[in-house]
């Protein structure tokens, strides 16, 4: 007797998918579209997952508003006073926020309903490596069964038990965007992308940010020269990185939240944000009944082209897998699994990734940062173009805006781009095309670009890469 | 005794906006507006508050109360407000200030304790589930603490009513109050000045639909009848719960992490 063979026709699948978020979403579709039954199985009412109702999409609305404002007064030249009203209600802010994430979820519902993707409201717990047990949230319980079970639950921010984060004055990540009113003051603990996020649309809301971190720059990821052009940004909206700094104790006092760090020095703000890492949802998994075990680090090892996990047949995508942990990457594992599994044609090898960070200014990278392309080929040439110096960068007054483009000793080869300023997530992308393609800079200097835009910061570059090239 | 009467005129105060909305006691208008400026002087809200040695007896046996997790007595109120925060100590005005503006004597002093206990621990509960939810924790007390309070206004405007008549019983003139509660509630919160999203919350805590803190409060209310033993879980509570994505584990956890109600709510005598 097969291990589905008890499990009721109509909850028979090709494919079960565990998490409604960015992985989950497009490994479902991508059975549906291969004309196999797809079940997503989704905790919250409706589909999105953290991404839509507690990250990506809220935060970025935020993110929008502050935007505007630190955009008004620049742009305005001072003529147009923005200064945010000290007791400010942060739901005000949000208002749009709403509408957005309905919006959002309406449009995931759409696709799954068009895909003909069942939809299951419950709790996921693995049976076996084929089995699912969903329990909704009245407490009954359905056993679904399918050949092949992808893990897309996602992650939540970590809470260690010695920070006593109580979501009023201690917050994570996700209870930051709930609170009522804009605090005078906030401490962030920690310096990956979602503090420096957090701490970017804080600061340019007018809130006095500290950010503590123990590295000794903020996105130790990213190419040097763009974070300090960051740091250089935070500074200027009257916020501040400690790097190198090691919180010994976290605690709110009655008056104020208290980091007290290693050398006895004490930080005080209204709220304090903790944004150290991100733990996967795998703890009420049952992952033991498919033979499955965490890693030290609480994810889940995969195959690193397939995303198929130990347990033929079980694939782990998204965050539960770890870095790079971005909505965007984490589709394209979730399509890549179903594909292997389903034994479709696989798609040509990931080539490079982007990274965007929506701090403000925004951050975007593609390939090799500088540091990494000389440990790996010794000679390079560089070729940087100031937003300053373009005219649309004047126009818009953007001054910290900065594009670099990495390229090999020869200056033939892109070896990685870096973008500071606005519009970088989306700037990026002409560079990593370009990278796909195999194109050398020159094309950016032989072809014709929109003028002005700040893409022209490409053909500036390029210019820059031939003065310092070896030829 | 019919009361359909009593109830069409007490809708037709509300609709005629005849309907007297109390006011705070001066202390705590005063207390309120220090509160929120954007730097609070802890020193200016303890010589406010000291201004009515009533309430301030009153804020500070609460506040050694295990409401807010007992410990050595709280003797002054410079004290409880460091000990407290800023925060809570508004809350806690709000909830003595209710009391005094609000009870009632006679046949009712014994319900409308029950009301004033289950209004706190219906605060208790809704700081709980939107920690466990971990959204909306700050506001998520007082929408709690403030839901049921236009019973008591409408209570006291059912006194004026009646005048001599001999009243109705206590669960007779309560269930009067069924309707119009959430709505009375909502036009206190607004005369207290206290906020858009109380507001909303307390006037729709009966149908919640949309407004996620008030089916925050909707959920702390079914349960804190319940843990109180006033009555059992209704059945629509799994609905609101699942309206809040909350499953019956995470509804275990909440109540346990709840505590003993009954006796944190004894503060209230």
């Amino acid at each position: 007797m097969s291990a589905t063979s008890a499990v009721a026709a109509d909850a028979q699948f090709d494919v079960i998918v565990i998490g409604s978020g960015p992985a989950g979403q497009k490994a479902a579709i991508q059975a549906a579209k291969a004309g196999r039954r797809a079940l997503v199985v989704e905790e919250r009412a409706r589909p999105g997952g953290a991404c839509v109702q507690r990250g990506t999409i809220p935060s970025k609305t935020l993110r929008e508003t502050a935007l505007a404002l630190t955009g008004l007064r620049r742009r305005s030249g001072g003529v147009i006073d923005v200064e945010p009203p000290p007791d400010l209600k942060l739901a005000s802010l949000m208002r749009r926020l709403d509408e957005v994430v309905a919006a959002h979820q309406r449009f995931i519902d759409d696709q799954l309903r068009r895909n003909e993707v069942t939809v299951w409201h419950g709790r996921a717990r693995l049976f076996s490596p084929t089995e699912v047990a969903v329990r909704d949230v009245g407490g009954e319980v359905r056993v679904a069964a399918a050949p092949t079970v992808v893990i897309a639950v996602g992650s939540r921010p970590r809470n260690p038990p010695e920070v006593p984060i109580d979501h009023e004055h201690i917050l994570d990540s996700d209870s930051i965007l709930s609170i009522p009113y804009l605090p005078r003051s906030l401490t962030v603990v920690g310096g990956g992308v979602i503090a420096c996020e957090y701490a970017c649309i804080f600061a340019a809301l007018g809130v006095d940010v500290t950010i503590l971190d123990r590295g000794a720059r903020p996105l130790a990821f990213l190419d040097a020269e763009l974070t300090a052009e960051l740091t250089r940004a935070l500074e200027r909206m009257g916020a501040r990185f400690r790097g190198g700094v090691t919180p010994r104790a976290i605690a709110w006092d009655g008056a104020a939240t208290v980091v007290t760090l290693d050398d006895g020095e004490e930080v005080r703000a209204d709220k304090l944000l903790y944004c150290v890492g991100r733990e996967a949802n795998l703890d009420k998994l049952g992952l033991q009944n498919a033979g499955l075990r965490a890693n030290a680090r609480g994810l889940l090892d995969v195959d690193g082209a397939t995303f198929e996990t130990a347990v033929r047949g079980v694939y782990a995508v998204g965050d539960v897998i770890g870095p790079p942990a971005l909505a965007a990457t984490a589709m394209e594992q979730g399509r890549r699994a179903v594909c292997h599994a389903l034994g479709l044609p696989a798609p040509n090898a990931l080539g490079a990734i982007p990274v965007g960070v929506y701090t403000i200014p925004e951050l975007a990278m593609v390939g090799l940062s500088e540091e990494q392309a000389r440990d790996h080929h010794g000679a390079i040439a560089v070729g940087r173009a100031r937003f300053a110096e373009v005219a649309r960068g004047q126009i818009a007054a953007v001054d910290d805006g900065l594009l670099k483009l990495v390229c090999d000793a020869s200056g033939r080869q892109i070896l990685g781009v870096h973008i500071v300023g606005d519009g970088a997530a989306d700037l990026v992308h002409i560079g990593q095309v370009a990278m796909l393609a195999g194109w050398s800079p020159e094309a950016f200097v032989d072809n014709v670009f929109n003028f002005p835009t700040l893409a022209e910061a490409y053909r500036i570059a390029a210019l820059d890469v031939r003065r310092h090239a070896a030829r | 005794m019919a009361t359909a009467p009593l109830q069409a005129r007490l809708l037709a105060r509300v609709d005629g906006g005849e309907l007297a909305i109390p006011s705070l006691p001066q202390a705590a208008v005063e207390a309120m507006r220090e509160l929120d400026r954007p730097e609070p002087r802890p020193r200016q809200l303890a010589s406010i508050l000291s201004t009515d040695a009533g309430f301030t007896a009153e804020v500070l046996r609460v506040a050694s109360s295990a409401l807010f997790g007992g410990g050595a007595p709280i003797v002054s109120l410079p004290q409880a407000i460091t000990r407290l925060g800023l925060q809570r100590i508004k809350e806690l005005a709000i909830l003595v200030a209710a009391r005094s503006r609000l009870a009632l004597p006679g046949v009712l002093a014994q319900p409308i304790r029950a009301l004033l206990r289950h209004s706190l621990a219906t605060a208790i509960v809704a700081n709980e589930i939107a920690r466990q939810r971990r959204a909306r924790v700050e506001e998520s007390f007082l929408a709690g603490l403030l839901h049921d309070l236009g019973r008591l206004v409408l209570l006291t405007a059912l006194r004026d009513e009646l005048g001599d008549r001999p009243p109705p019983s206590a669960a007779e003139l309560f269930a009067l109050t069924d309707e119009l509660h959430g709505r009375v509630g909502a036009l206190l919160v607004e005369r207290w000045g206290l906020g858009r999203a109380i507001r909303d919350a307390v006037g729709a805590h009966h149908a919640p639909r949309a407004d996620e803190l008030a089916a925050v409060v909707a959920l702390a209310d079914r349960i804190a009848h319940e843990l109180l033993g006033d009555a059992v879980l209704p059945p629509d509570a799994p609905k609101v719960a699942a309206a809040l994505d909350l499953y019956p584990e995470d509804l275990e956890e909440i109540v346990a992490r709840a505590g003993d109600l009954a006796s944190t709510v004894a503060v209230i005598s």
